[in-house]
């Protein structure tokens, strides 16, 4: 059994979407994470990018890791199916998890650095294709000075956000034989 | 009634600066000055520590070039523990300083530049992005993220992760190339070779159309300073400093880059935590130089690749003196991108690039240590001074961008005397301010690396202009 074939359930908004065979291929899926590992809450990303690399191979899922969104990324966009762009929130509460599907859109003014509609937005338009699924997961963030550790509740929260990258490749991404 | 106009932010930069324009009462400009605002503080917080964690404190001065601070800083903890690192970890060092000049110059031209040279300078501002250019220019667009990919993964392929790797250490390197990855990077090579071409070929017809930027982007004379090869060629990892003139007349031949203190003088400015190298026998502000790309053409005999080499005469045939516009630092990257990936090649065709030797091993023989290299944006010197049990004592980074300072300041001025007239300022008039500013491509995270109490001279002047009252601090 996958590792990741859990009870959390997906939130009613990504559960209603189309999935499995309609569009899926058995190229990986690509997550995306970023953050700053010395910014406290803000590696809050990168802990789940470690986390789930442990459970899932590389052949399902390939995992970039980066301290933010860049323009080459896109062709890394290009190349999947299904792209979960992961990141900390500072809006929501600490540990309050966020799963939201992401189109491309936007006219995004920064040159080097870039947010999750934008990338899809140039995988388009330079590559060529846009994955046919695309979400975005964030973990509600509240400290981001200088320091390694993150808050509690942040930290707790990395479980279930692994869980949750897993019902969506479970759920938007076919099976290898 | 004079007035100040501030440019603040200036965008499609690395890291936070700020310009202001001081306009006379008939609204021409009387002065510019560039504001580094950011303040680091490596200098001074490396104080204590030991000095084999250096390469590792210092690549986090930047999330763009850590590489060049690794790589500097290894060499100046190698002049430390008085070895000659192997051949193999040399050559090894020589690549990845390769591959992220690449890798920064597509990001300098594709990301931050090549909207004003697609676009317009007079492009509405929401327009001149990469993202724009991707829907605009598509080929060009993908060019640019593939060339950045490229540099990207042969740094991820030596030294295992994109930005700050630690493979780079004191003695060498702390891993050896296997076969299988110098093929992945030979198999990369040749495509990306035909994407700079491609560029090459685009840049050289539309430049054409920046005659009048050409004219006023910094173009005046200045020293050019760059390491050299024994051959008088381009070199980007070891060798020795070659000072040229603006007629290029060389002025110093073979200059020891660890004697650097003895030809480079450090003076400071009010206005921006930002330094001003200039070269010692000719005195600030007379002995300002430029660096990077443009200086490293100008001062070289050659490239030492072949295409590399046929673009480096086209480049030259352009001028019997060296280039003055700082506007060529654009095409003087596009060289240096095909260079990077033909020498890469060469050095991987190499078989001893395998040797599973890549370390040297001892402990402190020196009391002190400097290390140069050729980043990006120019010559880049970390100097340490350890006690006899390794602890960082005094440590001094002389950055690339910061030796461009004066150079910058100045080149502001100019353009913007041309462009910017007080009563009918449009947004093309500033945008080609900054863009003259990006053709140096600065990374100011890196040159304000320094904290403590910053040298600092306050003038009261009247309004004749005579000295009231002057205090100085540090």
């Amino acid at each position: 059994m996958d590792a990741f074939t859990t009870k959390t359930p997906l939130p009613p908004a990504l559960a209603a979407l189309p999935r499995g065979a309609s569009g899926a291929t058995d190229r990986p899926a690509l997550l995306l994470a970023c953050g700053n590992s010395l910014r406290e809450d803000d590696g809050v990303g990168l802990q789940i990018a470690e986390a789930v690399e442990q459970l899932i191979p590389a052949a399902r899922l390939r995992i970039v890791v980066a301290q933010q969104f860049t323009p080459e990324m896109a062709a890394d966009v290009a190349a999947t199916d299904l792209a979960i762009f992961v990141d900390a929130n500072a809006s929501d509460d600490p540990g309050a998890i966020r799963v939201q599907a992401v189109a491309a859109g936007g006219e995004s003014p920064e040159t080097h650095r870039l947010d999750p509609q934008a990338l899809l937005v140039m995988a388009g338009a330079l590559c060529g294709h846009t994955p046919a699924h695309a979400f975005v997961l964030t973990v509600g963030a509240a400290h981001f000075g200088y320091g390694t550790e993150i808050a509690g509740p942040v930290r707790q929260a990395v479980p279930r956000a692994c869980r949750l990258v897993g019902n969506l490749l479970s759920a938007f991404r076919r099976p290898q034989a | 009634m004079p007035r100040t106009l501030v440019i603040d932010p200036v965008t499609r930069l690395e890291g936070h600066g700020k310009i202001t324009l001081q306009l006379d009462e008939a609204g021409v400009v009387q002065d510019a000055t560039f504001h580094v605002t950011q303040l680091r503080g490596f200098e001074k917080f490396c104080e204590g520590r030991p000095f084999y964690e250096m390469p590792n404190i210092t690549a986090r001065i930047c999330g763009i070039c850590p590489v060049s601070h690794l790589i500097a800083s290894s060499k100046a903890c190698d002049a430390i523990l008085a070895v000659r690192i192997p051949r193999a970890a040399a050559n090894l060092r020589r690549i990845l300083n390769l591959a992220q000049l690449i890798q920064s110059h597509a990001l300098s031209f594709f990301y931050l530049s090549s909207p004003d040279l697609l676009l317009g300078m007079d492009a509405p501002a929401e327009e001149r992005s990469i993202l724009h250019v991707a829907h605009t220019h598509p080929s060009i667009g993908a060019d640019g993220i593939g060339l950045r990919q490229f540099g990207q993964r042969v740094i991820e392929l030596l030294a295992g992760r994109r930005i700050h790797p630690g493979w780079t250490v004191p003695g060498g390197v702390n891993e050896p190339l296997s076969a299988e990855k110098r093929d992945e990077i030979l198999a990369m090579i040749p495509p990306a070779v035909a994407a700079i071409q491609r560029t090459l070929e685009w840049y050289r017809k539309s430049v054409e159309k920046f005659t009048a930027e050409i004219e006023v982007f910094a173009n005046f004379p200045t020293l050019f300073m760059g390491l050299i090869d024994d051959r008088g060629l381009a070199e980007y990892y070891d060798g020795a400093l070659r000072v040229i003139d603006s007629e290029g007349n060389i002025i110093a031949g073979e200059l020891d880059p660890a004697h650097y203190a003895d030809f480079i003088g450090e003076a400071v400015e009010p206005f921006t935590y930002m330094k001003f190298p200039y070269y010692k026998p000719l005195g600030y502000p007379g002995g300002t130089y430029r660096v990077g790309p443009l200086a490293r053409l100008n001062l070289a005999g050659r490239c030492d690749t072949p295409l590399a080499d046929k673009e480096w005469r086209e480049f030259r045939a352009m001028s019997p003196r060296p280039l003055l516009s700082s506007f060529h630092y654009h095409y003087a990257r596009l060289i240096e991108m095909l260079h990077g990936a033909e020498k890469i090649e060469g050095l991987l065709a190499d078989a001893s690039i395998l040797d599973k030797h890549v370390r040297a091993t001892a402990s402190v023989n020196n009391l002190e240590g400097v290390g140069v290299a050729e980043a990006p944006r120019g010559t880049l010197i970390h100097h340490y001074k350890v006690d006899e049990n390794g602890l960082i004592r005094w440590a001094n980074l002389v950055i690339a961008t910061g030796h461009n300072n004066a150079a910058m300041n100045r080149g502001i001025l100019q353009t913007a005397r041309h462009y910017v007239h007080g009563d009918q300022i449009a947004e093309g008039m500033l945008n080609r301010v900054e863009a003259v500013v990006r053709t140096f491509d600065p990374c100011l995270s890196c040159s304000t690396h320094a904290m403590g109490r910053m040298p600092l001279k306050i003038e009261l002047r009247a309004p004749d202009g005579s000295l009231v009252r002057e205090v100085r601090r540090g």
